[in-house]
């Protein structure tokens, strides 16, 4: 019997630490396989866990993406230029001139696009919506965001108004501007690619806008609000209907994909407060130039980013505490199964230590076992998240919108090494932390009872 | 009260009576001025904003509370634009464009033609007498002239978009000097002002209506009656979309 405890025999305190971990880890490791089903019942517990925690970090990472990507490069940009009295209170007369847009433009590596907005009334034949008119400059808009991708029918072709005769063939004629609609607007208006709207406005100078416009292109989802109102025109076409010859509400500034939000924004800021016309500029009732991110305009999605972190913590915790319940169970029956056998270790001189180590080495192996195969059935599930997606679209053919932000019908994920490698110590410590109790059970075996167990 | 049509403002062509009217008889009188009466006026409305500064010249039609036309003179970029109400539906006739528009139920609120009057202040036709529950509160002379205060608040199913309003008319002839309009939490929100009595088609009537929003001292619209016309004789298909886009 003392040869089973190799080297018991040759010193008092079994040797150096690491000879004693190795041998332990020896009986340890054999102890694993002695009983395979419940080794590997309990090793699936652990893997599903970790698989389930990788896979959905991967899914969430890649749906934040998606909203950060569609909030960012399909309408807001990475900032945003206005004046005070515009953000505060939508007032119209709060303009931005010509000449600082370009001043700012100067110092950015990508054009800065231009927009101006207003409410209005649409109308097609006796069917009317109030609309949410967004003018942009051709040429620059689709430098800066993505919108003219996000078409469900037609193009973004808002250049050159053609010329119609509503009065009859012996009237001057009148320009017909071409417009981009959201969907649900369409359906309100019942208008088609190629149909005729009528948008009624109050005017700049306070006189009664209106024109005739073609609808050459409709929208998909963007945000409730401005599918069922948008209308999408250029600024020449805007400035026709709104007798508003110079000016804009808003420049949308994207940044390069290798700088930061702060230092684009701390150049901007400088550029402006090197344009001489600032200080007259600010005392008018519009209110001072205000430059600001896209989180700082749409704080609620910078929040929940943020704090996914804490979410998704607490659900690990939760996962790995159920899946580590096995182990709890499995150590608590291995050991009092082993009764007798552990009671001829102790009489043998293992010590009540070494006795604890090793079965929390037994655990330790099977968790590592687990957190091997589980971060790889983990990875791969989420790699094949990140190539094919899930597909929602048989259900959700248009994708749904949250809190303002539209998800596409298919959702990408995408796998960060670090939140693996954190995976793996979270489940590691949960599952080591819950099997200390039990080990320590079987420091408690007294020989002589055991014996006669 | 604003009038549903601009033409008739209350208060005019009353009656004196031997006796002081009772709050509910000076209400009855001016619902009753509205029913039936057709009218034809032309008015230059005076609109001014912090923005900009605008006056037009309108000529208008009416019949009783349900129908009104009204059709923009001057100046030449919105001269042909005209409204028409029947009922509680408003179009407006846009010539540049040739096109008719309905204004939906959700713009009522938006302004008309640029000014401090709303669509809304042109379709309700709420009566005195079935909305509202007045009291004379005052009766008495201010600023040299004898009136009568009149406080009336809407009674609880009617359907109107004022929580109160304060009316003061002379005592002398019933014209009507101010209206002062107070939302739901009985905050005053505007103030119409009337002024320059004169004689049109044997009445005397405020030739003069100014609107003013409490939130923006500076802004007003006014309207000055340049001719006003009671009972003219009406073509019977005036107030139809035909007429709208016809002339």
């Amino acid at each position: 019997m003392a040869s089973m405890i190799p080297g018991a025999h040759r010193s008092p305190g079994l040797g150096s630490l690491p000879r004693r971990l190795m041998r332990l880890g020896f009986l340890a490791w054999r102890n694993v396989w002695r009983n395979r089903t419940r080794s590997g019942l309990t090793a699936a517990a652990l893997v599903a866990g970790l698989t389930l925690m990788i896979t959905a970090q991967a899914l969430w990472e890649g749906m934040f993406r998606q909203m950060t990507a569609f909030a960012t490069q399909l309408s807001i940009g990475h900032l945003q230029v206005h004046r005070a009295e515009y953000v505060e209170n939508q007032d119209f007369y709060a303009l931005l001139p010509d000449d600082l847009a370009a001043r700012l433009e100067r110092e950015n590596p990508h054009p800065i696009a231009p927009r101006l907005y207003a409410a209005g009334l649409a109308s097609r034949g006796d069917l009317s919506s109030g609309a949410m008119i967004k003018a942009v400059d051709p040429v620059r808009e689709p430098q800066v965001t993505r919108l003219h991708q996000h078409l469900r029918q037609g193009a973004m072709a808002l250049s050159e108004p053609r010329l119609v005769h509503p009065r009859g063939k012996d009237r001057p004629p009148v320009p017909q501007y071409p417009v981009v609609i959201g969907p649900a607007l369409a359906r309100n208006l019942n208008a088609d690619l190629g149909a005729e709207i009528v948008l009624i406005t109050q005017a700049a100078d306070g006189s009664i806008g209106n024109g005739l416009f073609e609808v050459v292109g409709i929208l998909r989802p963007v945000d409730p609000a401005f599918d069922r109102m948008g209308v999408v025109m250029s600024i020449s076409a805007y400035r026709a209907l709104m007798a508003l010859e110079q000016g804009v509400h808003e420049l949308v500034v994207k940044i390069d994909a290798a700088g930061t939000l702060n230092e684009a924004k701390t150049v901007l800021e400088r550029a402006k407060q090197t344009w001489p016309g600032l200080g007259a500029l600010e005392t008018d009732p519009g209110g001072p130039v205000r430059i600001r991110t896209w989180e700082e305009i749409n704080p609620s999605l910078a929040q929940m980013l943020a704090n996914s972190a804490v979410i998704v913590g607490f659900f690990a915790l939760i996962v790995f505490s159920v899946s580590s319940l096995g182990m709890v169970n499995t150590i608590l029956m291995s050991v009092h199964e082993r009764r007798r056998e552990m009671g001829v270790l102790l009489a043998l001189g293992l010590g009540r230590k070494g006795m604890v180590v090793m079965v929390l080495l037994e655990s330790f192996f099977l968790a590592l076992i687990s957190a091997v195969v589980g971060s790889g059935t983990g990875i791969a599930l989420s790699l094949y998240l990140e190539i094919q997606g899930l597909d929602w679209s048989h259900w959700l053919p248009e994708g749904m919108d949250f809190m303002g932000i539209v998800f596409e019908p298919v959702t990408y994920g995408k796998l960060l090494p670090e939140q693996v490698v954190l995976s793996v110590v979270l489940m590691l410590g949960i599952t080591m932390a819950a099997a200390f109790i039990p080990s320590w059970r079987s420091a408690r075996l007294q020989p002589a009872k055991a014996l006669h167990a | 009260m604003l009038p549903a049509v601009f033409p008739l403002p209350p208060g005019i062509a009353w009656v004196r009576g031997a006796e002081p009217p009772t709050a509910a008889e000076l209400m009855r009188r001016m619902d009753e001025l509205w029913r039936g009466d057709a009218s034809h006026a032309r008015m230059t409305m005076q609109v001014r904003t912090r923005n900009y500064t605008r006056s037009m010249t309108l000529e208008s039609w009416s019949r009783g509370k349900e129908h009104s036309l009204i059709r923009i003179l001057s100046p030449k970029k919105d001269e042909g634009i005209a409204t028409l109400k029947v009922s509680d539906n408003i179009w407006n006739y846009l010539p540049n464009i040739n096109r008719v528009t309905k204004v939906p139920a959700s713009m009522m609120g938006g302004a008309w033609m640029g000014s401090h009057f709303t669509n809304d202040d042109l379709v309700r036709e709420s009566s005195f007498e079935s909305d509202y529950t007045s009291t004379v509160t005052f009766s008495g002379e201010r600023e040299g002239v004898r009136v009568y205060e009149i406080t009336s608040r809407p009674r609880p199913d009617a359907a109107v978009v004022w929580g109160k309003l304060v009316t003061v008319l002379t005592q002398e002839g019933l014209l009507p000097v101010r209206t002062e309009y107070f939302d739901e939490s009985e905050v005053k929100v505007r103030v119409m002002t009337f002024s320059n009595p004169v004689k049109f088609s044997g009445r005397l009537v405020p030739s003069r209506m100014e609107l003013r929003p409490l939130d923006k001292p500076e802004e007003f619209t006014a309207i000055d009656y340049e001719a006003l016309e009671f009972n003219p004789a009406l073509p019977e298909n005036l107030f139809s979309l035909q007429r709208l886009q016809g002339r």
